[in-house]
Formats: structure tokens, sequence, C-alpha cells
């Protein structure tokens, strides 16, 4: 249970998408202009990461890794399908993505409108094939681990996304200098709490 | 030989685990297709006299504009509302002031002068 919490609060704050890897920046920057799209994106985002890992880590364990196969065959233990990994993992999020597409769009109109074409874009959200290929770095020894990572990634995309959105809401009465207007403070104001963000790295989990 | 035998396993393999894979990914996809899209189609009935038969999903500006229904601009404005579970929608009551009555005529009368 320690370790499961241990992973947790590593991969929201230490090892955090945006803060720390920089992955996703592209429907963050793009996405992040109101407080509520930002949440509704950030929430499907989690429910991506928290299917996905998962799902990618059972056909890595037992599909793809060297050995994965000898359930089937002790012929087939030698056989390594590692190689098989983008292109299997990247299958597995476009379809995931095409259920959450369909899900939204039944449940909630209203948002899937507002998230236009960034929710198909959650398919090549590198956020979430990172979260994929981190798990399978990682080496995560039972699925709870990897469900527990995929869900705390997503939690710290969310965090992101709803915290420069809300500061992006507050700066529309600031004055910002007219170069900066629009993006060009977003990445300031990125880069400010990627520096933030840093401080939890000393934290020993 | 043995080399090519290997070969020929892993490359043997590699297709049937990806079919396999896939094979189950669409069938998933198309069983919440079945359950989450609407089906069949939706008929829409403008000011009780005219029918038109249409794709469900799309909004429903989209048929009224295939069909050259031309409308007032608030009209549009508050056609551009989802229709995508409706099956029967009656358009004359809830968006478009009857036929013969111009916008002018809808707009509230002048007071005074």
């Amino acid at each position: 249970m320690e370790n499961l919490i241990s992973i947790f609060v590593k991969s929201i704050f230490v090892d955090n998408m945006i803060f720390a890897y920089f992955l996703g920046m592209c429907s963050y920057l793009a996405v992040s202009k109101t407080v509520k799209t930002s949440t509704g994106l950030g929430l499907a985002v989690i429910f991506v990461l928290g299917i996905t890992v998962p799902a990618n880590y059972l056909i890595d364990k037992y599909l793809l890794s060297p050995g994965a196969l000898s359930w089937v065959s002790p012929l087939l233990g030698a056989l390594d399908l590692s190689f098989l990994s983008f292109i299997m993992f990247i299958a597995v999020i476009a379809s995931i993505v095409q259920l959450v597409e369909m899900v939204i769009e039944k449940f909630s109109p209203a948002l899937y409108n507002s998230l236009g074409i960034f929710l198909p874009l959650i398919a090549v959200n590198c956020a979430i094939l990172g979260g994929s290929l981190f798990m399978q770095e990682a080496e995560y020894t039972n699925i709870g681990e990897a469900t527990v990572f995929g869900l705390g990634s997503g939690v710290g995309w969310f965090l992101a996304i709803v915290g420069i959105a809300a500061i992006r809401e507050k700066l529309k009465y600031s004055n910002v200098p007219a170069p900066l207007r629009g993006l060009g403070i977003t990445f300031i104001v990125t880069g400010l709490m990627g520096i933030a963000f840093m401080t939890f790295m000393g934290i020993k989990l | 030989m043995i080399l090519l035998l290997s070969n020929l396993v892993v490359i043997l393999s590699a297709i049937l685990v990806f079919l396999a894979v896939v094979s189950i990914l669409v069938g998933v996809l198309l069983f919440a297709k079945k359950k989450l899209t609407p089906q069949g189609e939706v008929t829409l009935t403008i000011n009780d006299d005219k029918e038109i038969v249409v794709e469900p999903g799309s909004t429903i500006l989209q048929p009224l504009v295939t069909m050259a229904c031309f409308y007032h601009r608030p009209v549009v404005a508050a056609v551009h509302a989802e229709c995508v579970n409706a099956k029967f929608l009656r358009v004359a009551a809830l968006f478009w002031p009857p036929r013969s009555t111009s916008l002018r005529a809808v707009s509230k009368p002048k007071t005074g002068v």
C-alpha cells in the first residue's frame, strides 16, 4: 500500500508529465483558456491514462516482453516482440480515445463541442504514449502499480492544465506587455510553474 | 536455416499477436458504437407540412441547408442547437416564426410616435 501511495504522489508531483517532462504541451497550451474546458480535457486525459496504462501493461507483460508468450507454449518462451510496443500502444490508445469520444458525445454534448478537435487529438497527446512508455521502462511488478501510475500521471496533467487555465483567466485582467500577450506569457508562466514543481524533486519516497 | 526458421517464427507470431489485439479493439469499438451512438433515421417535421428524413448525429442546421430551406437570421442562430437523440422534432413549434410572418411583425411593436 505504501508503495502505491509513493508511486501516486511521485507521478503527480515529482515526475509530472507537463512540468518535469514537458509532454502533452500542444493541448495544454491550446485548451487552457478557460478552467471549465480544461477541467473537462483534464478529466478525459485522466480517464484515458487510467485505462490505457494498465491495458498496455497487460499487453506488454503477456504478449510483448521477452519470454511473455511462454504462457501460450514453452516453445515461444524465447520470443521477444517488444519491437511491436509502439504500434500496439498507439493502437490501444487510439481505440480508447474513440471510446471516450463516443461516451462524451453521448453524455455531455456541451463538453464535446467545447473540446472540439482536441478530444480526438488526445490520441496523439504525447503524455498518453509517454505514460505507457514510462510504465514499460519502470518495469512495474503488478497491474495495480501500473494503474496507479497511469492515474497519477493523469492527475498531474490535470493539475497542470487547470492551474495554467486559472492563471490565464486572471491574466486577462493584467497589464501584460504587448509583445508577450497570449502564448508568450503562457510559456513564461509554464516555465515558472515548472521551476516551482522542481521543489518536489527533493522528496524521498 | 535455423536462423531463417526462427525469424519466420518471430514474424508470424508478431503478425498473429498484432491481428488478435487489433481485432479485439475493433470489436470493442463496434460494440460501443452500437450501444452509444444513435441508430436509424430522424424525421424532421417543419410547420406540419414538410418532412425530411435525415441521418442522426449532425446539427439540425445541416439538413435544412442541404434541403435549401432558408430562414431569417435569428432562426438560424436558434436552429444551431444540437439534435442528436431526437426522434421527432417540430421545428415550427420550437424556432420558426409562422411562414406568413415577417421578422418585423414578430419584433416588438414600437410605442409612441
